[in-house]
Parts: structure tokens; C-alpha cells; sequence
């Protein structure tokens, strides 16, 4: 059989995630169904008590219509931005720290590592059911938040203006701040996916804890260097105004090192699968 | 100390060379470990508690990685985990799990990967283990679902098959299929290694056994010759008892191990041989004439 064979063989890889969805598939759309359920009662929650606002406000003060209305309007949108968020953050860390939880037993280790399957071909498919799937479960969450939600409130109330949502990139302009904020969100987001993945291959039994704790531990060192350097050279000096311009020329800085990292992650837990053994003797 | 038992056999499917292993720094489970297995035949792998029997298997199996020394098979060093050595080995472990499927679904989804699996021989096998029916496997027994797994193990038809403590978890009529399973499925390229330490249990099955005790194997010959040198027996005469290897008393008199000097062979009774490797090690190491160094 030939070197490339052994590392990756399309037919067999495809036996694989076959296997692997099979053998999985109540308990990952278990996990879906909850995360898309929690974003969903929330989101429910958030349109009951903005009806009841708004319709306080349209039949009591018919007056200050546009006022208020505008104000209560962007409080909705700003809870649903909020929470959709939180949760979709949520949803691709857990995810990305369930990545390896076949292996968080002996008999899981013993079932995974026997497989007649390579390395690549396993941690392709965990790639491809937690990291993918993970952004597919945010996107279900993005089509119902910004979407379904609203149309179907526009649909069923007379306060239909209430729910129009934006979408969450407003802007095209490049330096416009919302846009700043998204791609910054973006980025993080697949950077700490990366970092939990990596987390999972480290430590596959209560992967998500053991993770967090260690990043709580990294970036807060990080966070405390950062914040020296911004006292004593970024104010001291005004490095930094928060403009277009400056934005423009230190943002690919910025994100090319993110996403580095987040490659070199991913690469990492590949390693330490490819080393795993049944016991570890650490 | 370090102890080599090589018999140098032709078509050597598995080679343990100087394998040493320890889960902690400075206490080694396997030192200097060697072993080679030709193809064909059933393996005893035997030991106390402790003694590194799974751990063997494991390393064998490619799931561990030595300090120092390799394990290989047909060549192919098993730590590398390469898919094509992967599907012509099958490791039945002690600790197992089976997913949440029907086994119909299991099989569809597993025997991909195994390229002499056949269909007959899973159903032959669930047969002999009084198992019908398209059955949920997570609805079955710890035993139940040992016999299913078992039975898929030797369907797979692997040139190599570990078993640890296959027997830990049956009751007797599962025993009994078990030996029937395995009798039947042996070929003259198959090789079967069970560890355990239920002797009773897989007595009758075996063609080659390895003892293993502190470290290294005590005792590493196959039946015949066992047969040859040893005689077993049950008696009462005290002067036989007398001028035994070892003996035991049983229900029906005294277990001996003798000299075999009448040149019959007889059937060997495992746990006298087991105990006299464990308490002798050095007089059962002269009779087969097998090489040590000491370090």
C-alpha cells in the first residue's frame, strides 16, 4: 500500500465519518437541538416582553410615537444582538471542547484508536462534525434570530415595524465601526474554537473546564502585559486614536497574527491526537 | 536483570524486541522484553495480577508507546497505527464499549474497515452464543455484549487477534462457546494471543504458552513441548508426591508435576505449571534450556 494511502484515502475516510454519524448521531443532534432550543427561548422571551413594551407605548402615548418607539426598537434589536452573541460564542467553544470527548474514556480511546482508520482521516472528521458543525448550528441560530423571527412577528403583529431586524453588518464601509467589531468578533471567535480544540486533544475528559481554566491563566497574564503596555506606551505616547486610518493599517497585523495562531492550534491538536495513547502516563 | 527468551522461528508474524515500558519513571512494567510469535496458533498469555499482560497487549496492539525497544508485525512497527496493520489486527479488551445501535447497524458501519469480514462467520458465531435477532446494543447485558463483540472480533477474521480476560464476564455456557468459537475459527495464518488468568478456561485451546512474571517471560514454549518434558498427574502415592516439581491437593488426591521420563505425553493441568513458573522460575528456565543473561 502506498505512503499516501496510509494517510489519507478518501474511500475510507468517508467509511469513517460514516461510522462516526452513525454511531453518534442521537447524541449530536441532541447537542444541536439544545443549543438551537436555548437560543430560540430566549429569543422568545425577548419578543414577549417587547410586545407588551411596545404596545404600551404605541396605545398610551400616541404622542411620542416615533420617539420612543425608535428607542424601545433598538433596545429589542441590542437583547437579541446580545444574547445571539453570547450564545453562538457558547455554542462553538463547547463544540470545538467536544472535539476529542470520544477519547475522555478508556474504552472510548481503545474503540477510537483501533479503528482501522488514519490519524487524519479522524481528526478530519472531528474537524468537520465539531468545528463545521458548530458555525452550521450558529447559522441556524443567525437565520432564526435575524430572519424567521422577525418576519414572523411582522407577519402576526400590528407592531411589525418593532421587530425589523438589521442584519448584524450594517455597514459596508470598511472602517465603519460596526464592521470593526464584527470582524473582530469573527476573528476571536475562530481563534478560541481553535484554542478549545486544541484543549480537547490535550485534556479529552472535561475538555471545556480544563481549557478554560488554562486560558483564564494565559490570557489573563496576556491581559495584564497588554495593559501595561497601553499605560505606559500607547496613552503616553497616543499611538492609538481609534480612527479609520489607524484601523486600516494595524488591523491586518492584528488578524494575520490571530489566524495564524489559530492554524498553528489546529496543527498542534492534530500532533498530540496523532501521539495519543490509551493510557497516559501524565 | 534483563531476560531474552528468542526462538527463532520461520514466517515470524510478531517480533517484541527488547521492549521496555513502565507507566511511571522509575518502575518499569516490561523491561527488555523480547518475544517472537510465527503465524498460526492459539497464544496463552499468562501472569499474575500486575504482571503486565494487558499492558503487553496494548503495546503489541500499537495503543502504547515503549521507552524503549519496537513491536512488529510483518515488518511493520504497530505504533505507527498504519490503517493497513490496523485491519489485519483485532484487539478484544477487557474494557470494551459498544455504541447505541442496533448490531445490524454496527456491522454496516465497522466491517468496512475489515477486509476478510464475512457475514457467515458473525452468524455462525452468534449462533454458537445462543444470540439471535437484530439486537440494540446498548439494551444488552455486560456479558451479552461481550459474546456480540467477541463474535464480530473473530468474523473480522484478523491474521491477529488479542484477547484480554476473554472469559471475565460469561457465564459457563458463554465459556463453553467461547472454546467452540475459537476451535473453529483457527487457521493455519491465524494467530490467537488470549491473556488471562482464568486457566480453566482456555486450557484446552491453547498450542503455545508464555508465562510472564516481574517483567519478563518465564516460560514461552508451545504444548508439545510442554508435553514432552513435563508429566501431570493425580495421585495419592506419597513417594511420587514426594519427588514432584510441585503439587497440589485436589479434590480428587494430589496434583504433581513431574520429569516427564516415560515420554507420553499428558494433558498439561495449567495452574500446577502456572505456580511452579511463578515460585521456580530458574528450574522451569533449565528444563526447557532457554538462554538468560543476567545483568
Amino acid at each position: 500500500m502506498t505512503t499516501i494511502n496510509q494517510t489519507f484515502s478518501p474511500g475510507r475516510f468517508a467509511s469513517y465519518m460514516q461510522k462516526s454519524w452513525g454511531e453518534n448521531r442521537r447524541r449530536l443532534l441532541l447537542y444541536a437541538a439544545i443549543a438551537i432550543a436555548a437560543l430560540v427561548s430566549i429569543d422568545i422571551i425577548a419578543v414577549i416582553f417587547s410586545f407588551f413594551d411596545a404596545r404600551n407605548i404605541i396605545e398610551n402615548n400616541p404622542d411620542t410615537l416615533g420617539r420612543d418607539f425608535i428607542y424601545y426598537s433598538a433596545r429589542y434589536r441590542s437583547t437579541i444582538n446580545n444574547w445571539f452573541i453570547f450564545l453562538s460564542a457558547t455554542t462553538l467553544i463547547i463544540a470545538s471542547s467536544m472535539m476529542f470527548s470520544r477519547c475522555a474514556s478508556k474504552e472510548g480511546k481503545l474503540r477510537d484508536l483501533m479503528c482501522p482508520a488514519s490519524p487524519l482521516e479522524k481528526y478530519l472528521t472531528s474537524f468537520l462534525t465539531y468545528i463545521i458543525g458548530g458555525w452550521l448550528i450558529v447559522g441556524v441560530m443567525y437565520l432564526f434570530s435575524y430572519h424567521i423571527l422577525p418576519a414572523a412577528m411582522d407577519a402576526l403583529t400590528p407592531y411589525g415595524a418593532f421587530y425589523r431586524m438589521k442584519p448584524l453588518i450594517e455597514s459596508t464601509k470598511k472602517c465603519d465601526g460596526n464592521t470593526q467589531w464584527i470582524t473582530v468578533i469573527f476573528i476571536a471567535y475562530l481563534f478560541l474554537q481553535s484554542f478549545f480544540a486544541l484543549g480537547s486533544a490535550v485534556w479529552p475528559k472535561a475538555s471545556y473546564f480544563k481549557t478554560f481554566g488554562a486560558g483564564f491563566l494565559i490570557f489573563g497574564a496576556m491581559l495584564l502585559i497588554t495593559i501595561f503596555l497601553v499605560a505606559h506606551f500607547i496613552e503616553k505616547y497616543q499611538l492609538y486614536h481609534g480612527d479609520c486610518a489607524q484601523w486600516l493599517v494595524s488591523a491586518p497585523l492584528h488578524l494575520s497574527i490571530a489566524g495564524v495562531m489559530t492554524v498553528v492550534n489546529y496543527a498542534l491538536a492534530y500532533m498530540r491526537y496523532r501521539e495519543m495513547d490509551v493510557i497516559n502516563k501524565w | 536483570m534483563r531476560c531474552t527468551i528468542t526462538l527463532i522461528h520461520h514466517n515470524t508474524t510478531l517480533s517484541i524486541s527488547n521492549l521496555t515500558f513502565g507507566y511511571k519513571r522509575r518502575h518499569n512494567v516490561l523491561a527488555d522484553f523480547s518475544l517472537d510469535l510465527p503465524a498460526g496458533g492459539v497464544y496463552g498469555l499468562l501472569g499474575p495480577n500486575g504482571a503486565g499482560k494487558s499492558t503487553l497487549l496494548y503495546l503489541i496492539a500499537g495503543l502504547l508507546t515503549p521507552t524503549k525497544g519496537t513491536v512488529t508485525y510483518n515488518g511493520v512497527n504497530t505504533r505507527l497505527r498504519m490503517p493497513s496493520t490496523l485491519n489485519d489486527i483485532f484487539l478484544v479488551s477487557e474494557e470494551f464499549s459498544l455504541p447505541s445501535v442496533t448490531l445490524k447497524e454496527y456491522v454496516n458501519l465497522n466491517a468496512p474497515f475489515y477486509p476478510r469480514f464475512s457475514a457467515d462467520d458473525l452468524q455462525k458465531n452468534l449462533d454458537m452464543f445462543g444470540l439471535t435477532g437484530d439486537i440494540r446494543l446498548n439494551a444488552l447485558s455486560m456479558g451479552q455484549k461481550k459474546k456480540v463483540f467477541m463474535s464480530f472480533a473473530l468474523a473480522c477474521n484478523t491474521s491477529l487477534l488479542l484477547m484480554d480476560e476473554p472469559t471475565n464476564g460469561l457465564d459457563i455456557p458463554g465459556k463453553s462457546a467461547f472454546r467452540r468459537c475459537i476451535s473453529s475459527g483457527m487457521t493455519d495464518d491465524r494467530t490467537i494471543v488470549i491473556s488471562t488468568h482464568q486457566v480453566r478456561d482456555i486450557d484446552r485451546l491453547l498450542d503455545h504458552i508464555v508465562i510472564m512474571n516481574m517483567q519478563h517471560p518465564v516460560l514461552n514454549s508451545s504444548v508439545s513441548d510442554i508435553q514432552d518434558k513435563l508429566a501431570f498427574a493425580v495421585t495419592n502415592d506419597k513417594e511420587v508426591i514426594a519427588n514432584a516439581l510441585i503439587s497440589q491437593r485436589d479434590i480428587n488426591g494430589c496434583a504433581v508435576m513431574l520429569p516427564n521420563l516415560t515420554g507420553i505425553p499428558t494433558d498439561i493441568n495449567l495452574e500446577l505449571l502456572f505456580n511452579f513458573a511463578l515460585e521456580k522460575p530458574g528450574e522451569l528456565l533449565k528444563l526447557f534450556n532457554t538462554t538468560t543473561e543476567n545483568r
